[in-house]
């Protein structure tokens, strides 16, 4: 099987079938980081197809010096954050959640799961999906961009770094900040 | 360490990036402070929300993009 890097090169050199399955293998996911930094759908998708034509329109000069995910992904955070900015220009604010987290550092918020040692394996209602989506929308989007790639995409630290244009620990006090702001946010949502 | 200082470190822990230093220290803490226990489930849990927001891809997405 090719890798994503032999593909490009491939697309470069005019091969559209090359495109069609870098296409088949990463649409799913540009489609979701989309969604996840715009919550919206239908400006997921124009970002989402907008991110697709500027990998084709950059193939002529692309050339492999970074892993094709972490520049597709780099692609696709500018076209996500360009969405943002005309969002906030024609009058919708991104707010700012306040910072800081419950008293000790523990939040009254209940996140339900069938076991409590694996946390990760939280049975999500759809309410709290809702409620998460929202909150999540609400974070600045440098702390959204980052704890999605890192949380969502699998992308480590370094290469969320990269991707951002950050160091190492600009990225790990984002997805920290993320963290507290989120269940600072779903406190507020679930307490009586 | 106290609990306000190692907050970040749990969150380094929690998505295996804390440094081999770092993660014993962040084990060394866990093992005696019941509520940054319930804090490293509550960030673990919470890094787990983001796998729900899955959106969907639109159904004539290939054909618009390919057009």
């Amino acid at each position: 099987m090719r890798t994503d890097e032999e593909l490009m090169l491939l697309f470069r050199e005019g091969s559209r079938e090359a495109f069609e399955e870098l296409f088949s293998r990463h649409h799913r996911a540009v489609v979701r980081f989309a969604w996840r930094m715009t919550g919206d759908p239908s400006a997921a998708e124009e970002a989402a197809q907008e991110i697709f034509l500027r990998i084709a329109r950059a193939a002529p000069t692309y050339r492999p010096t970074a892993k094709f995910t972490t520049w597709m992904y780099t692609v696709a955070r500018r076209t996500t954050l360009n969405y943002l900015r005309d969002t906030k220009e024609d009058g919708e604010k991104v707010p700012i959640l306040p910072e800081g987290g419950g008293e000790d550092g523990v939040y009254p918020v209940q996140l339900p799961g069938p076991d409590d040692r694996n946390p990760e394996q939280v049975v999500w209602e759809a309410q709290l999906t809702e409620r998460f989506r929202t909150a999540l929308g609400e974070l600045p989007e440098g702390y959204r961009a980052a704890f999605v790639l890192n949380r969502g995409d699998g992308l480590s630290y370094e290469e969320v770094a990269q991707v951002l244009g950050v160091t190492v620990q600009a990225v790990k006090t984002r997805i920290f900040r993320a963290r507290e702001m989120l269940l600072s946010r779903l406190s507020e949502d679930l307490s009586p | 360490m106290g609990c306000r200082d190692i907050r970040e470190s749990i969150s380094a822990f929690v998505d295996g990036e804390a440094s081999p230093g770092e993660a014993a220290s962040v084990r060394e803490h866990l093992a005696s402070c019941e509520r940054c226990r319930v804090l490293e489930r509550q960030m673990r849990a919470v890094g787990a929300g983001v796998r729900q927001v899955r959106g969907r891809v639109p159904d004539r997405f290939r054909e618009e993009v390919f057009a």
